[in-house]
């Protein structure tokens, strides 16, 4: 099933006036793709989940199932969950705690009357694939947060459905489980072939789990695109920040060109620019730019003489493997991985940009 | 640690006096209802046990008792849970639905609930005798039903609203419309709540006296509290034992309900009554 | 607002509907019926007739009313602190409970749960002359030498009232008070003792002041059950002796029970209409809606 919005909006109105949840979102998740909806807190990206399962009505716009117009505000069509036949599953399980996990499990069946033999069958199965076969007998209130979730995700396969809506689904695990179920998700995703849409505020959620990610702000799209365009090519600051498990860092900076060369000044500091990046800088309106760089791009070397940039090392953070370590350079501070750890707090130390990855923003 | 214990022996004192003003009349009601002579009190009389009296309300069809005890259980019985059920309705609508003047639903539900039953109860005789009604159940159903609605109505909207939204929107997903996200999902979850409420709205019909005094004419349809306040001897002298045993039957049972029950009603009473 | 949204609003409403049925037919059509009723003369086997303001002029001469009136004004103002000053007295004690809590709380509910018309008829036996618990008691320890005609003298029978009234709905604002107490951290009274104060003290400075709201809610929701006071007079005194507790519940329904509705609608609109003022205010008191978020 291919899912489709086109100018899809949604108004809340509330005491304190209109909020515009969703502004003007048009996307499309292709067949058997998994989907993730990316943002902070109060950004619309549920509000969106809502719209497509049908549990909100659009202000404006339309979506379709395939060629289905399962909502359209200019034709008044506007589908009920039952009859998109969509599953959802939400951050807090969302069972019923009044039946066992059977029930649970079988409920939509039951509700859409299929025979009990039938049942038995499609409840065993979906029981199978998530290894809860053991548990059918229980109350929810028995169960751990992962067996929760398992029957939740149990709940809703069972009934082979269009698109598969999961909100903020792994949030309330803690973090071993939701490193486990992260991968079972995805395999289940890819076993199952059910176009899913995948909403959550962790990045590296999205980044593990999405075919492609959609970043939101504020009712709007920032950015879509695989996981590695969205890091390797922001299209802004806050797709930049939001993404990284080491936030990038960021700078003013101004651009001077001499004869052939393009300098880019720093905090005081003179980087001349590779010869592949220059075109992109050049067609920038004003000479002043933001400089963003992860801290993987950033170079330490331990003879801070011969670096074009010089600062020193205020504070280290052991990663594991890696070693993050913040430098500070006049009034900044650097942020810089380095895969030794032989750092001291208070070195001297040379920094080295990685110019090839850096990234360039109009300042606004 | 003085003061402490003055303090514990005061409050053991409170409890005691307090324990009993609030058992004393049931505590004679029922030494009473044992006695053979109500008078013993009086220094002429003495106290002899018997279970005569019991025997004569629960056997002596002249009295009535059992069919007073029968038309009220069935009469609030019924009242309960009908009203719950209309409450449970209503209270889904206002602590789920995007309702405008919801609120002014339930304001005005609690200022209903506060009608002095008296500017009701002239029109509702007219009413019922009109309706060929008077002295069946059909005339106490009706106006317990409405008179058990309010109290309930306020009790089941705080509960349904305690229950997580997701629940709904799941069942919305799994297929249900909104009846069926009532009756399969959210009655059932709280359930022990709106039992709670049945039991309270079945304590509040079954305790009410002047419809049924007015409403009813006799024991086809008179409800336990009339038929004990007008319980009369056959010579003009007030059968103590049997009314004190009639009592006793009566109350009885909503003893134990109340101890049993003791932390629902309360529960319940003060959703319904307060929230200040 | 568009189309399809106003459709599902009205198709919202239809769950309010039996609900409406009932309150509207057996409640609020009653009422209507009553301010109806009560501009006509509409005495049982006599015609019908209409008379405007007559029988509210013939109210406001009639020395019953006001006596009615007066009893149940002196009902309210003896009654409602009475029951209140007993319900914070059994509230501050059960939260002061830990041993045996559930069956004390539990006792404390039982004359709630009596109905009221039941236990009038035990108070009655107790305040027998003759044989009563209460002479009885009284004599016993030694306070009157003579026995009291409780139900026979004005005096006698308004006490009885009022303790019988009090007996029953004491345990309903203990209930109220004692959420209201249960609200309060535990901390503050920590505090309070740390900084000090003695019980007293701590009473008038934190409990009573947080209290206030909850105190407020009680009194006005008492008021308007004391105003419309029936089954416990009707029981005990039937109004006696010699109108002296005539409540003006009991003063309407005596003229129902004759069959003239006019007269009786006209007393029953005057006591309606002040109940509904009262609970407008406590509506307005109470900030309901700050349970239901």
């Amino acid at each position: 099933m291919r899912l489709e919005l086109v100018n899809l909006s949604k108004k809340f109105r509330s005491m304190r006036g209109e909020v515009e949840a969703v502004k003007n979102i048009s996307l499309t998740v292709e067949e058997k793709e998994f989907f993730v909806l990316l943002g902070p807190s109060g950004c619309g990206k549920s509000t969106l989940l809502n719209l497509v399962a049908g549990l909100e009505r659009p202000t404006s716009g339309e979506i379709r199932f395939d060629s289905d117009l399962v909502a359209a505000t200019g034709r008044k069509i506007f589908r009920s969950p039952k009859e998109r036949n969509v599953a959802m599953v939400f951050q807090n399980y969302a069972l019923y705690p009044h039946l066992k996990v059977y029930d649970n499990i079988a409920f939509p069946l039951k509700i859409e009357k299929w025979d009990k033999s039938e049942i038995e069958n499609a409840v065993k199965k979906a029981a199978d694939i998530l290894g809860i076969a053991g548990l059918l007998n229980d109350k929810p209130s028995e169960l751990s947060g992962g067996q929760r979730q398992r029957v939740a995700i149990a709940r809703a396969i069972v009934r082979e459905p269009n698109i598969f809506l999961l909100d903020e689904p792994l949030s309330n695990l803690d973090a071993q489980l939701r490193m486990s179920m992260r991968t079972e998700l995805k395999n289940l995703q890819r076993r199952l072939e059910i176009t899913t849409l995948y909403v959550t505020h962790d990045q590296t959620e999205a980044m593990t789990l999405g075919d492609r990610v959609a970043i939101l702000k504020e009712g709007e799209i920032e950015q879509i695109g695989t996981p590695l365009e969205l890091y390797d090519k922001p299209r802004n600051i806050f797709v930049a920040r939001f993404l990284g498990s080491s936030p990038i860092n960021i700078f003013d900076a101004e651009i001077t060109a001499e004869e052939d060369k393009i300098f880019i000044r720093i905090a005081g500091n003179r980087i001349e620019l590779p010869h592949n990046r220059m075109e992109e800088v050049r067609g920038f309106k004003a000479d002043k730019v933001i400089f963003g760089i992860r801290p993987e791009d950033v170079e330490p070397q331990s003879d801070a003489e011969g670096s074009p940039v010089a600062g020193e090392i205020q504070d280290i953070e052991l990663l594991g493997r890696e070693t993050l370590l913040h430098i500070s350079v006049d009034d900044n501070t650097v942020r810089a991985l380095s895969e030794s750890s032989k750092w001291e707090i208070g070195q001297a130390v040379g920094i080295k940009f990685v110019m090839e990855k850096a990234h360039f923003f109009e300042s606004e | 640690m003085r003061e402490e214990k003055v303090k514990t022996i005061l409050i053991a004192a409170g409890v005691v006096l307090m324990l009993s003003f609030c058992l004393a009349p049931f505590f004679f009601m029922i030494v009473t209802s044992l006695s053979k002579n109500p008078e013993f009190l009086s220094p002429a009389a003495d106290y002899q046990f018997t279970l005569q009296n019991y025997s004569s309300v629960i056997f002596k069809e002249s009295l009535h008792f059992i069919d007073y005890l029968r038309n009220s259980i069935i009469v609030s019985g019924v009242a309960a849970v009908a009203g719950v059920l209309t409450a449970s309705i209503a209270a889904f609508a206002i602590a789920r639905f995007e309702l405008p003047g919801k609120m002014l639903v339930l304001f005005f539900a609690l200022a209903v609930s506060m009608f002095p039953q008296i500017s009701i109860v002239g029109y509702l005789f007219k009413f019922m005798t009109w309706m060929g009604w008077i002295n069946s159940y059909f005339a106490l159903i009706f106006p317990y039903v409405a008179w058990v609605l309010p109290l309930s109505l306020w009790i089941l909207t705080s509960y349904f609203s305690q229950i997580p939204k997701e629940l709904d929107r799941a069942a919305y997903v799994d297929g249900c419309s909104r009846l069926k996200v009532l009756t399969r999902v959210i009655m059932p979850v709280a359930m022990p709540a709106i039992l709670s409420t049945v039991l309270l709205a079945f304590i509040f019909a079954f305790n009410e006296f002047m419809f049924a005094l007015i409403l009813t004419s006799d024991h086809h349809a008179r409800t336990v509290p009339v038929g004990i306040a007008l319980f009369q001897g056959l010579h003009g002298e007030i059968p103590w034992g049997d009314i004190m045993a009639a009592s006793a039957v009566t109350t009885l049972p909503v003893v134990i309900l109340t101890i049993i029950f003791q932390r629902r009603i309360i529960a319940g009473l003060t959703r319904g009554a307060v929230k200040g | 607002m568009n189309r399809i949204f106003s459709k599902d609003i009205l198709r919202s409403y239809f769950f309010l509907l039996p609900f409406a049925v009932f309150i509207i037919a057996f409640i609020l059509i009653p009422v209507v019926g009553a301010v109806i009723n009560s501009l006509y003369k509409d005495v049982t086997f006599r015609e019908r007739e209409f008379l405007l303001f007559d029988n509210y002029i013939s109210l406001f001469k009639d020395s019953g009313f006001w006596q009615s009136l007066r009893f149940s004004m002196l009902f309210i103002l003896v009654s409602v602190p009475f029951e209140l000053i007993l319900g914070l007295i059994f509230a501050l004690l059960l939260n002061q409970i830990r041993r045996f809590r559930g069956l004390i709380w539990a006792a404390v509910l039982i004359p709630w749960a009596i109905p009221s018309a039941i236990s009038a008829r035990t108070w009655e036996l107790i305040y027998n002359y003759n044989y009563g618990l209460a002479n009885y008691l009284l004599s016993g320890i030694g306070i009157t030498g003579e026995p009291i005609n409780w139900l026979g003298t004005n005096v006698g029978a308004f006490i009885s009232v009022v303790i019988a009234d009090a007996w029953k709905t004491a345990p309903f604002i203990t209930i109220i008070l004692l959420a209201g107490l249960q609200g309060i951290p535990e901390n503050l009274h920590r505090q309070s003792r740390v900084d000090g104060a003695n019980f007293l003290q701590g009473f008038q400075k934190i409990t009573l002041p947080l209290l206030k709201p909850v105190i407020v809610v009680a009194l006005l929701f008492r008021t308007i059950d004391a105003l419309r006071v029936f089954d416990v007079i009707y029981v005990l005194t039937g109004g006696g002796p010699g109108g002296a507790t005539t409540s003006l519940s009991i003063f309407g329904y005596n003229y129902y029970i004759n069959g003239d509705f006019g007269y009786g609608s006209t007393i029953s609109v005057v006591l309606f209409a002040v109940a509904f003022g009262l609970s407008i205010l406590y509506v307005k008191l109470s900030r309901f809606e700050a349970g239901l978020r």
